[in-house]
């Protein structure tokens, strides 16, 4: 990881397109933390800082482990402070989550001067309304199911583990063959 | 780094997305799963769609010789691969070159297995420096992998010295050519009026003058003064560089600024009156010399070996300056260096009509006292220096464009008419 310095230098180099991007992960994060709170999770000084530091970290550095840990850093804080449930606030965090992800996704794909194509723009408008219709579904499947069963089975828990847990294996195969192919082609 | 590699995107989308869904089992919390959907789904396509082949680079700029102030562009391509989203590529940043977009940095998606990029470069100073040195990158579809930063090829971009404006009326001292446009001092066919004189076997009839032919009752005809071309050698002092340079934009000139332009724009001149015109760099670069030869492609030889010119590297000491005969000698110089004062004076010595431009900028200044007087010394110093140029019969003058030359080189006419006593 590059030093502060350094990235204070790039913020300097910040093209008015990438300046939006990193303010776009500042206000998905406090969007989140508002859901979050509205969503009777309050607010937890520990949790807010945290998240808060790291934001100020994905901004800095957004090619680097810091969103990672600032999604993980705000699930863990729903999963602790939020008592659950499934309203529509849940669905504002989803969708905040997703643009913190992009955001940084789309500021890391260049330099820091780096002035993305209009043509590249509208491509990933697109994805990201896939991508949130695809977290609406999942909120709205989940508002089904809950409504049917309310206290969840072992047998559906058991099936979901697996689904997950196959899931997350085939993901690290892909991920290792293609490390072993690029060895071989070397 | 070479070949795919995932981006830090597709990580996060695929880790967060494992532990945050496996924590909503657990805990039996599917809210959790709400919040990484999105990623997840993102993760899964990208690893679906990751690219098999391997994206070849190539770049090149479109010119390889610039004026000052003209601009190209650096054109950089990737093709035969699949599966790709945009490449990127950036320029890292190079003295006396802007670039458009200002930060060199160009993203441009894919259009089928191909993506061109330009990159806009502008020259703004002469010399030669290296152009499309950066690096660039390829992005998969959906964010997922990345191949490079890779190196962009990079090559060497001349830029030519604009010449500054400079026009002389004045004719040059000793004209020793075969054809040209200055009188010399025999009698031939040219243009200007030399005399009357009688009638020999083998004049032209067009050239009979019948006044004084029916006044003498003899024939007698005019004659002329031969026009022929004259050799002019530069000699460009780099062994010394003062003053700060700000490009073709600026105002500022640093003392080899000013020297090298006033060369350029004194072969230019000479070359187009169809006179010779030679070149000799003090103190500089491997190409130091230019033998006086006439023509638009000799200019560009010119300004090619001027734009090669680097400041204050030490080149071999001349022993002695080649002149050509009759040729005049522009030193273009702050005489600040003992290497150009002493090439002046040696030239001087052996009869050889020399005029020294002074190319020192006026608004040299130094932060701390020190040095400002210290500058202060140095300038008396060359004041006493130039003084004794001027006392062995070489005129100093600061250049200032159009007629710089014009009132030295009417002196070294007269003066040449004169007899002198010379070493050689």
């Amino acid at each position: 990881m590059r030093g502060l310095a350094g990235a204070l230098d790039d913020l300097a180099r910040l093209s008015g397109q990438q300046w939006a991007l990193r303010l776009a992960v500042v206000a998905a994060t406090a969007a989140f933390l508002v859901a979050a709170a509205l969503a009777g999770g309050g607010v937890p000084v520990l949790g807010v800082g945290a998240a808060v530091l790291l934001c100020a970290g994905s901004v800095l550095f957004p090619d680097s482990a810091a969103p990672l840990g600032l999604v993980l850093v705000l699930a863990l804080q729903w999963l602790v402070t939020v008592p659950g449930g499934l309203g529509a606030w849940t669905l504002v965090a989803g969708l905040a989550v997703l643009a913190v992800h992009l955001s940084c996704a789309l500021a890391a794909s260049g330099p820091p001067g780096t002035g993305l194509d209009r043509r590249l723009l509208s491509r990933w408008a697109a994805r990201a309304g896939v991508l949130a219709l695809a977290t609406a579904a999942t909120w709205g499947a989940a508002r089904a199911l809950t409504g049917r069963e309310p206290t969840p089975s072992v047998w559906l828990t058991g099936l979901a583990l697996v689904v997950v847990a196959g899931a997350a294996l085939a993901l690290v195969a892909r991920l290792v063959a293609a490390r072993a192919g690029e060895a071989g082609q070397r | 780094m070479t070949g795919w590699q995932p981006t830090h995107a597709l990580l996060r989308a695929a880790l967060g997305a494992v532990t945050v869904a496996l924590a909503a089992v657990l805990f039996g919390r599917p809210d959790l799963l709400v919040l990484v959907a999105g990623p997840a789904l993102h993760a899964a396509v990208a690893v679906v769609r990751r690219p098999a082949s391997t994206p070849r680079w190539r770049s090149a700029p479109r010119h390889t010789s610039l004026r000052e102030g003209q601009a190209s562009v650096v054109h950089a391509s990737v093709e035969d691969v699949e599966g790709v989203d945009h490449a990127v590529a950036a320029l890292a940043p190079q003295a006396w070159t802007q670039t458009s977009p200002v930060s060199g940095v160009v993203a441009v998606p894919f259009s089928g297995t191909r993506a061109e990029i330009d990159v806009v470069v502008r020259s703004t100073r002469w010399g030669r420096r290296p152009v499309g040195q950066g690096r660039a990158a390829v992005w998969s579809s959906w964010g997922g992998y990345r191949h490079g930063p890779v190196p962009l090829a990079s090559s060497t971009l001349t830029t030519l010295p604009v010449p500054g404006p400079f026009d002389a009326t004045a004719p040059v001292p000793h004209p020793l050519g075969v054809v040209g446009v200055h009188p010399a001092r025999r009698t031939g066919s040219g243009s200007e009026f030399a005399g009357i004189r009688p009638f020999a076997v083998g004049d032209r009839l067009r050239r009979v003058h019948w006044p004084v032919s029916l006044r003498t009752g003899a024939l007698h005809v005019t004659t002329t003064v031969a026009d022929e071309d004259a050799a002019v050698l530069l000699v460009v002092d780099a062994s010394v560089d003062l003053g700060v340079s700000g490009g073709v934009d600026d105002d500022a000139a640093s003392s080899l600024d000013v020297g090298v332009r006033a060369a350029a724009a004194v072969a230019e001149h000479f070359l187009r009156e169809g006179d010779r015109v030679g070149l000799r760099v003090l103190g500089s670069t491997r190409h130091q010399a230019v033998p006086a030869r006439a023509g638009r492609a000799h200019l560009r030889r010119l300004l090619e070996t001027l734009a090669r010119v680097a400041p204050g590297k030490g080149g071999p000491v001349p022993h002695r300056v080649v002149v050509p005969a009759g040729a005049v000698v522009v030193v273009l110089s702050p005489m600040l260096s003992e290497l150009a004062v002493s090439t002046t004076s040696a030239l001087a010595r052996r009869g050889v009509d020399v005029v020294v431009v002074d190319t020192l900028p006026g608004d040299v200044a130094f932060a701390d006292d020190t040095r400002r007087l210290a500058w202060r010394l140095r300038r008396l110093e060359r004041e006493a220096t130039l003084s004794r140029l001027e006392h062995i019969g070489v005129p100093v003058v600061a250049w200032r464009g159009p007629g710089t030359l014009d009132q030295v080189l009417r002196r070294l006419t007269r003066r040449a008419g004169a007899p002198r006593v010379v070493r050689r």
